[in-house]
């Protein structure tokens, strides 16, 4: 028994066979299965290539897709955006008339050299907190029924100029068309009279008319209705109050 | 088969034993390489791989199958397999390891989708080549009496049961250490040389007591 395992030790360790083919054993397969076989193998990494680019296609179409969606989308978000930022209308005169009340700003004293009693503090201006009012405080014209029965707004009573007499010192070398700064007692019954009657006189509209309006209060003798129009009439014309020949 | 090359009609090929010769001297890593080659789009590299081990396995699956027919079905299906698993294929082990285990897998799964099959069947007689080493090899033999040494080999190897017949030309076939034989039928090493003695013993044995009455 210890031979047989002595003799399959050898043949274990490939030292001695069993059996042996001859050197002229043909056993392999046949060429048609060795045509199939490397026609196999060709065709899978010929296919192998085409799913590669067929998956880079397929992965590259929504890709593409959703680019453009992307960019139709931003474009028309951008033409949205554009066209809310476009003016309503062209502007018109009436517009430009409206009413606008604008927030109250500190009143600024500049102190004079040459004038001491503006250095001095005044007891009215004192008495009455400084206002501001714009060329528009008054309104000008109404753009309709409504606004012209509208109550006045609340600042209305502080935005309405104040032009007496011991006033007019207080308007700053800087006024400008857009602020005048006064300081004073409240605003006469002719001023009065102007600023509520400013929004309904349709004479206002057109300059001849109100200076025909004007020449008529001087002609009644209400001096100082048309000395008080004529003011307004100026802040209004600008080009009329700073004509060399006025 | 038009459209082929020269190099696909198998012509190239080596002669199997100077191709079995040639395997012996192949390193492993070497065909692990291959492979690879291969897995990245070298049809060449398939090529050189097929040639080096296509005699061994095609006849480790006819003494398995003891048919061509079958036994070119299976080792169709097996280099189907290894050309769809080129992806996969990690070098953890030679690469006729890895062959040779998807041969023995194929032939299961030909034995189970088979069920049974009668102990003995029909051996194809194109393959009556193999001969029975004995002490006096030297001495000139008719080509009758290597047919009939054939004959009375195969029918012994018909007779070994299933698993010892399957590690016997693992070893024979595939030049594999026990150790390898053990991985690719899923047994332990012990179980693999056990089995392997029995199969050589029952071999020696049968061909023994053939000559005696003979």
């Amino acid at each position: 028994m210890s031979g047989r395992d002595d003799e399959f030790d050898d043949f274990l360790a490939r030292r001695r066979k069993l059996f042996r083919r001859p050197e002229d054993d043909v056993l392999e397969p046949p060429h048609e299965v060795d045509r199939i076989v490397l026609r196999q193998a060709r065709e899978a990494i010929e296919s192998r290539t085409d799913e590669r680019e067929i998956r880079g296609m397929a992965w590259g179409a929504p890709l593409a897709l959703a680019a453009s969606l992307l960019v139709a989308f931003t474009i028309i978000l951008n033409v949205g955006m554009t066209k809310k930022q476009q003016p309503l209308a062209a502007v018109t005169v009436e517009q430009v008339a409206q009413r606008r009340d604008y927030p109250p700003a500190p009143q600024v004293n500049i102190p004079m050299a040459g004038n001491p009693a503006s250095q001095a503090p005044r007891a009215d201006s004192a008495a009455a907190p400084p206002a501001i009012a714009d060329r528009s405080a008054a309104p000008l014209v109404a753009e309709n029924e409504a606004d012209r029965h509208a109550p006045p707004p609340p600042a209305a009573p502080q935005a309405a100029p104040h032009r007496s007499a011991g006033a007019a010192d207080a308007v700053t070398a800087g006024e400008n068309a857009s602020t005048v700064i006064v300081a004073g007692s409240p605003p006469s019954e002719a001023e009065r009279a102007v600023a509520k009657g400013s929004g309904s006189a349709a004479w206002r509209r057109d300059g001849a008319s109100w200076l025909a309006e004007i020449q008529r209060l001087r002609a009644e003798g209400k001096n100082a209705e048309a000395d008080a129009e004529m003011a307004e009439y100026k802040r209004q014309h600008k080009a009329y109050a700073g004509s060399p020949d006025r | 088969m038009d459209g082929l090359t020269t190099s696909e009609t198998g012509s190239h090929f080596a002669h199997p034993r100077t191709a079995a010769r040639r395997v012996e001297g192949v390193s492993d890593d070497e065909d692990a390489q291959l492979m690879l080659a291969y897995a990245r789009g070298e049809m060449r590299a398939f090529e050189t791989l097929y040639s080096r081990h296509r005699a061994a396995l095609y006849r480790y699956l006819v003494r398995q199958a003891r048919d061509t027919e079958i036994a070119n079905d299976l080792f169709q299906e097996v280099w189907s397999r290894v050309i769809v698993n080129r992806v996969r294929y990690e070098p953890r082990a030679k690469f006729r390891t890895f062959l040779f285990t998807l041969a023995h897998n194929c032939f299961i799964d030909h034995c189970r989708r088979l069920k049974s099959r009668p102990a003995g069947a029909s051996v194809d007689e194109a393959d009556a080549a193999d001969l029975l080493a004995t002490d006096d090899d030297a001495r000139p033999e008719s080509a009758l009496e290597r047919a009939e040494t054939t004959r009375r080999y195969r029918a012994a190897l018909a007779t070994l049961p299933q698993e010892q017949r399957d590690v016997y030309l693992l070893h024979e076939e595939s030049d594999l250490s026990l150790e390898e034989i053990a991985r690719v039928t899923g047994v332990g090493t012990e179980t693999a040389k056990s089995r392997l003695r029995y199969a050589v013993g029952k071999l020696r044995t049968a061909l023994a007591v053939e000559e005696d009455v003979t």
